[in-house]
Formats: C-alpha cells, sequence, structure tokens
C-alpha cells in the first residue's frame, strides 16, 4: 500500500470521476465504493495513516486536501466549536 | 546559435533600459505571485466578465505576431529588396510578441500548473488546441528563421537553401495564428457580440495595421539610437501598407455597425450600445469614442501623403493606441457585457492586473531589445 | 517490384486524399444534429420546471439551501465573485425573447430557478482544451475538478451563464463543510451536476427532493413513460434559448 497507494488513488479517481464506475471488487469478493473521504478515512484516521509519513518526508500529498475533507477533523472542529 | 554574446556588450543608456524594464518585470512577478496565492479574484474579472484584460493582450499581440507575414511576404515571396534591412526586424518583433502571448494565456490560468493537460489530453474540437499547436509552431518557425539567416549573415555566407521553403511556410502560418485566434471567439453560439464571420478579417486587418505601426516606431527608434537605418523606401512602403490595412480595418468596423444596426436584432444591437453610448455603467464607452477619434484622425495623416511623410510617427501611435483600445480592451469585455441574463457588469482592471500586464509587456520589450542589439551587432561587424 | 519516389510521393498523397474525402463526404451526408444523438442513447437525464408551482415570490429557496448545502458551494461576500448551482432570475430577464410587453408583471416578474442545462450538444464541452468538461453516456455534462486548468472557456461558451469560475479560495466562504463531498480549489470552473453522486446511490437531486411545491420533475428523457416525458407531452414547455441547437435537456412549464 505504502508504495502503490498514489496509483490505486489515481485509478480510483479516474475510474469515479470519469467513467462513473463507484464498484471497487477486492480479492476477497468483498464491495467497496470507491472514496477518498468514505472508504479509506472512513475508518482510517487521516493523522495516523497519512500525515504520519507525508509531514515527516516533506511529500505533501500535491492536493488531495484543498478540496477532499477529512471527516474525523471536520467532526472534531465542529464539536469544538459547539458551547 | 542564439549569439547571446552580442547581447552582452553594450552602452550605458542599453543596460539602463534593460534595467528598467527588469524591475518592471519583477514587480509584475511579484503581483503574479500573490494572483498565484489568492486566486483571480485579484484582478478585476468577474463570473460575468471571466476574460479581460489578458486575454485581450494576448488577442492584441498575437496580431502583432501575425504582421510580420506583411514583411515576409514582400521580402521572400516577391524579392522586394527594400525590406532587405527590416525582415528580420519583423521576425524577431514575432518571436517577442509570440513569448508575450503565451505569457499571457499563462498568467490567466487558474490552475497553471496543469498547463500540459492540453498535450496530455489532446482536444481536437476544441479552437485552443489548436491555438496552442499554431502558436508553438510559428514560434519555433520564425525562432529558427530569424536566427539561422541572422548566423549565416554573421558567417558572411547565404542562408541554407531550406530556409526559403520555411519562411514561404510561414506566411499562411501567420495568416491561420490570428485566424485561429479570431475563431476562438466567433465560433461561440451564446455570445452574440463575436458571432460573426467578419470577425477572422477584423483581426487581420487590425493585425497587419498595428503591426506594421509598431516595426515603423522600433524602426525611427532604431535610426534615432544607433547608427542601423532600415531605409526611406522600406518605411514609406511599411507605411502604405498600414494605411491601406487600417483603412480596410476601419471599414470593417463600419460594415459590423451597419448590419447590427440596420438589422436592430435586440440580442446583437446590446453589445455596441454597451460600447460606444455614453451612460450610466458604460465605463468603456468614452475610450471607445477615444479610439474612433484615433482611428479617422490617423487616416486623415496616412492618406494626405504630405503628412504621411511628416507625420509619421505620430500616425503611427495614433494607429497602434487606438487599436489596442479597440481590440485590447473593447472587443472581449463587449462581447461579456451584457452578460446572457441581460446584466451589465462594470470591468475595470485593477492595480496587480496592471502591474502583471506591464510585467509582460516588459518581458517582450528585453527580449526584443535583446534580439535587436544582436541584429545590429553582428550586421555592424559583417560591415566593419 | 520497382517504383520511383515520385510515384511513391503520388500514391500515397492520393490514397490519403481518398481516405480524406470519404471521411468528408460521410459527414457532410450525415449531419449529427443534437436531437439525433440524443434519440439514441438508453439513458438521458432531464428536468421539467413547473413555474407555475414555484413559491420563489413568498421566499422559498429550498432548492437553492438544497444544493449548497450538498454540494459545499460557497457563499461568496463579493457579487463580483458568486459561485452558484442553481439560483432564480426573472422570468424577463430569462425569456427576453418571449416577451410581448402585453403580459401581465406577475409574470413577468416570476422568478425562474436556472442552472446548467446539460445541453445535448454542449458548446461548453466542445471548447475545453483538456476535456475536463465533458458528456456522460447518459447526458450529464461532467466537470473533472482535477483536470480542469482554469481558462475559462467553457464560462466564454456557455450561453446561458450557468458556470462559475473560483476567483479565490472557498473554503473560507462554506459555512458547514459536508464531508460526503469535496470542495473545490481557487482556479477551477464549476456548475450544477445533475447530482450525479446522488443518482449513483438512487437517489434523486437534491433541488427536487427539497422542494416542498414539487417545481422539479426529474427523470429519463429517453424513456417514453418517465415523469418528465408525460409531462412534457400533456403541457407545453419551453427551452432556453432553442434556436441555438443546443439541445437542453431542462423544460419549463410556464
Amino acid at each position: 500500500m505504502r508504495a502503490a497507494h498514489m496509483q490505486m488513488l489515481i485509478q480510483w479517481r479516474e475510474d469515479v470521476v470519469r467513467y462513473g464506475d463507484r464498484r471497487f471488487v477486492a480479492f476477497n469478493g468483498k464491495v467497496y465504493e470507491k472514496s477518498l473521504t468514505r472508504t479509506c478515512l472512513g475508518c482510517h484516521s487521516k493523522q495516523q495513516f497519512c500525515d504520519r509519513c507525508h509531514a515527516y518526508s516533506g511529500v505533501s500529498g500535491p492536493y488531495c486536501w484543498n478540496c477532499h475533507s477529512d471527516p474525523q477533523s471536520l467532526a472534531r472542529s465542529t464539536t469544538r466549536s459547539t458551547p | 546559435m542564439l549569439m547571446l554574446d552580442k547581447a552582452l556588450k553594450g552602452s550605458r543608456r542599453y543596460w539602463t533600459w534593460l534595467l528598467c524594464l527588469l524591475c518592471i518585470i519583477a514587480a509584475g512577478f511579484c503581483f503574479y505571485l500573490r494572483q498565484l496565492d489568492q486566486g483571480l479574484g485579484i484582478t478585476g474579472l468577474s463570473r460575468d466578465v471571466s476574460w479581460g484584460l489578458y486575454i485581450a493582450q494576448f488577442t492584441f499581440f498575437v496580431g502583432v505576431a501575425a504582421s510580420a507575414v506583411m514583411v515576409v511576404l514582400p521580402y521572400y515571396l516577391h524579392r522586394e529588396k527594400h525590406f532587405a534591412r527590416v525582415t528580420i526586424l519583423g521576425e524577431f518583433l514575432a518571436i517577442a510578441a509570440v513569448i508575450m502571448c503565451i505569457l499571457f494565456i499563462f498568467v490567466d490560468l487558474g490552475q497553471p500548473a496543469r498547463v500540459l493537460n492540453i498535450i496530455l489530453y489532446p482536444s481536437p474540437r476544441s479552437l485552443m488546441f489548436w491555438d496552442m499547436i499554431s502558436l508553438s509552431g510559428y514560434l519555433l518557425l520564425n525562432a529558427v528563421i530569424a536566427f539561422v539567416t541572422l548566423r549565416a549573415e554573421r558567417e558572411e555566407t547565404l542562408a541554407p537553401r531550406w530556409i526559403k521553403p520555411l519562411a514561404i511556410l510561414s506566411i499562411p502560418w501567420a495568416i491561420s495564428i490570428h485566424t485561429v485566434t479570431a475563431f476562438l471567439y466567433s465560433g461561440l453560439a451564446g455570445r452574440s457580440f463575436w458571432l460573426t464571420a467578419i470577425l477572422a478579417p477584423r483581426f487581420l486587418a487590425s493585425a497587419f495595421s498595428s503591426g506594421p505601426a509598431l516595426l515603423i516606431l522600433i524602426c525611427l527608434a532604431l535610426r534615432r539610437l544607433t547608427a542601423y537605418d532600415v531605409g526611406k523606401d522600406a518605411i514609406r512602403k511599411l507605411a502604405i501598407i498600414m494605411t491601406y490595412a487600417m483603412a480596410i480595418n476601419v471599414f470593417f468596423v463600419l460594415v459590423e455597425v451597419f448590419t447590427v444596426f440596420y438589422a436592430a436584432i435586440p440580442e446583437h444591437t446590446v453589445h455596441f450600445e454597451y460600447l460606444y453610448l455614453l451612460g450610466d455603467g458604460h465605463n468603456l464607452a468614452p475610450w471607445m469614442w477615444v479610439s474612433a477619434v484615433f482611428a479617422i484622425a490617423a487616416l486623415a495623416i496616412l492618406f494626405t501623403p504630405a503628412w504621411r511623410r511628416t507625420q509619421l510617427p505620430f500616425a503611427c501611435i495614433l494607429v497602434f493606441s487606438s487599436l489596442w483600445l479597440e481590440k485590447g480592451l473593447g472587443l472581449i469585455v463587449g462581447g461579456f457585457v451584457p452578460s446572457p441574463l441581460g446584466a451589465i457588469a462594470r470591468y475595470a482592471p485593477t492595480l496587480p492586473e496592471w502591474s502583471i500586464v506591464a510585467g509582460i509587456w516588459s518581458v517582450g520589450a528585453f527580449l526584443i531589445t535583446v534580439f535587436l542589439k544582436i541584429v545590429l551587432s553582428v550586421r555592424e561587424e559583417v560591415e566593419s | 517490384m520497382k517504383i520511383t519516389r515520385k510515384d511513391f510521393l503520388r500514391l500515397s498523397g492520393l490514397s490519403l486524399l481518398a481516405a480524406g474525402c470519404k471521411q468528408a463526404v460521410q459527414s457532410v451526408t450525415q449531419p449529427a444534429s443534437a436531437a439525433r444523438i440524443a434519440s439514441t442513447r438508453p439513458v438521458r437525464w432531464g428536468m421539467v420546471i413547473d413555474l407555475s408551482k414555484c413559491r420563489e415570490k413568498d421566499g422559498c429557496s429550498a432548492c437553492v439551501h438544497a444544493c449548497n448545502a450538498a454540494h459545499n458551494v460557497p457563499q461568496i461576500a463579493n457579487r463580483a465573485h458568486e459561485v452558484k448551482w442553481i439560483w432564480t432570475e426573472p422570468y424577463a430577464t430569462v425569456f427576453p425573447s418571449a416577451q410581448t410587453g402585453y403580459a401581465p408583471q406577475t409574470v413577468a416578474q416570476t422568478m425562474v430557478p436556472l442552472l446548467c442545462n446539460h445541453c445535448a450538444d454542449p458548446p461548453c464541452t466542445r471548447v475545453c482544451p483538456t476535456q475536463a468538461t465533458w458528456k456522460r453516456e447518459d447526458g450529464i455534462v461532467m466537470m473533472d475538478w482535477h483536470r480542469c486548468i482554469g481558462c475559462r472557456y467553457c464560462v466564454a461558451a456557455c450561453p446561458y451563464g450557468s458556470r462559475s469560475f473560483n476567483w479565490e479560495d472557498p473554503r473560507p466562504s462554506i459555512a458547514s463543510i459536508n464531508p460526503d463531498f469535496p470542495t473545490r480549489t481557487k482556479g477551477v470552473v464549476e456548475k450544477c451536476n445533475f447530482c450525479e453522486e446522488r443518482l449513483t446511490r438512487g437517489l434523486k437531486p437534491a433541488c427536487v427532493d427539497a422542494c416542498p411545491q414539487r417545481v422539479f420533475t426529474f427523470g429519463n428523457l429517453a424513456d417514453p413513460n418517465s415523469e418528465p416525458r408525460q409531462m412534457l407531452r400533456a403541457r407545453f414547455a419551453v427551452e432556453r434559448e432553442p434556436e441555438l441547437g443546443t439541445g437542453p435537456s431542462v423544460f419549463y412549464l410556464v
């Protein structure tokens, strides 16, 4: 995953945006939705999974986070702002 | 090959001029960095007027670039000997102008880092794809022709035989770059101001007047500042070309005005009314009238032989300014206002926008200065 | 077999010319009109908007709010930089050539919801130099925000003013980000996408669901028995700027 995640994300991006193909069937037959926010970040934490390496290595995911949201950090910021 | 060493030896005046240009370029560059950071919102552009000064300058200078054909055609195709000393200037002006055009497009992009997507994902149905091809090709063509012929001159040999077919090729290619640019606009069904077959001929006519105007001014400046004289006949002939082209351009504008106002289709007349009726919200109208007055004054001078001889620099300035206002401002904004839903949006370029534009103009001036320095140095060296 | 260079060039030139002629003749004898293109596809998403039911004059803008919330459409203070996917304008502005001058003022002032028309033959997709906007098989005119270079040629080409450019970073102007849909960055063009991300989950577009008066009817225009097709048979509908030949998929019942 570490080596190939960018290729996978780009492939998923092409499939979803340009071909409308959102179904991913894993090797064990399980069906996932191709979504960065919902599928990957639905379970994994961006801090643990992405930032831990990307912040250290300085390879900033080019511009993913300019648009895509991390649901966990959004939830954290809204709960903090609730009086 | 580029003989850049020739550009490194110059008078104090030469270096001061280049330094001033570099300062303007630096200022423009700083504002461009701000634009990269904050977005194109720092310009005066808006949802209704989404193209403005940058694209208008691109359109205008594509014309200047194409106008090199007005010296290349007589010289290479018709062996017009009087253009011997001016043809290469026209070619170098074309190179500087095309580089300016590319820069103007680049600063107008919202995501410039992705510009290579045009090549990665070719879209032959899009005129912008063909514009990129024709502009790059024209740049390459002129660069090869200009530098190879200059190099041959320096070595005091004849230019290689394959230069002539390339120069001949640059003639239809020059026409094509400006026609493709016109098609960018005239193919849009939703913009009735631009949806006219005469747009491409109008572009060519204004190109062939504004280009020679600038070229004449450059030649006169060279005569004043250096020992390089292209000759009275070359200037006279360029002036005649400019006169005919300007007259045709004004005729084309009048033809448009007649068609639009006689047929009186509201969708078409509203754009001319926005551009020419002085009144509320029509902030461009005074400038369009200035352009018109300049055009008439220029033609009056150019049609009078005595005045054409004595007042030529003034006429050139009038021609260039008139066309800059008409094509470098009015044409683009007029296409967007009123908007498809009838809104009159106000467009006024902001300081950052003007600074970036001035920076790119200065890049062009810098390039043409360096190129001309090389040409003059080579010719001086050969003649001595 | 010996062939001279001149003959070889002549032969290949003529062959290319013949191939080119065949193409040219074909394209001339079978002009692809927007309607013909549209009619051959099994799915053509479309929408019918019933203006007689719209309660915008009573202050209702449920469709606009629903779309903005679902898609993180920024609310930008500077009107010159506004981004809008669906919005309303007076009838007289939307259908200027249909004004007789004799209809009551109430008609001229009726607010009309406007959005991307997802044309059958879109001028915007024709001009995009990177195909960052293209027409899908199901009729939706899509945007790829990863590929858009922000040249705004599509904005110039759209006859309806449906497209918005991000003149500034939109995130500060989004009150509450919906994590289910990306925001966009500065420098790209955006517009209504017929909620393709909802369609894929079997939902109707957000505006259609949100409208309390059922102004919007969404369905497959290629299916003669779909809701929009039934409505189009029952009542007279108008398109925006039909004479341009774009073939909009959005119809208005006056």
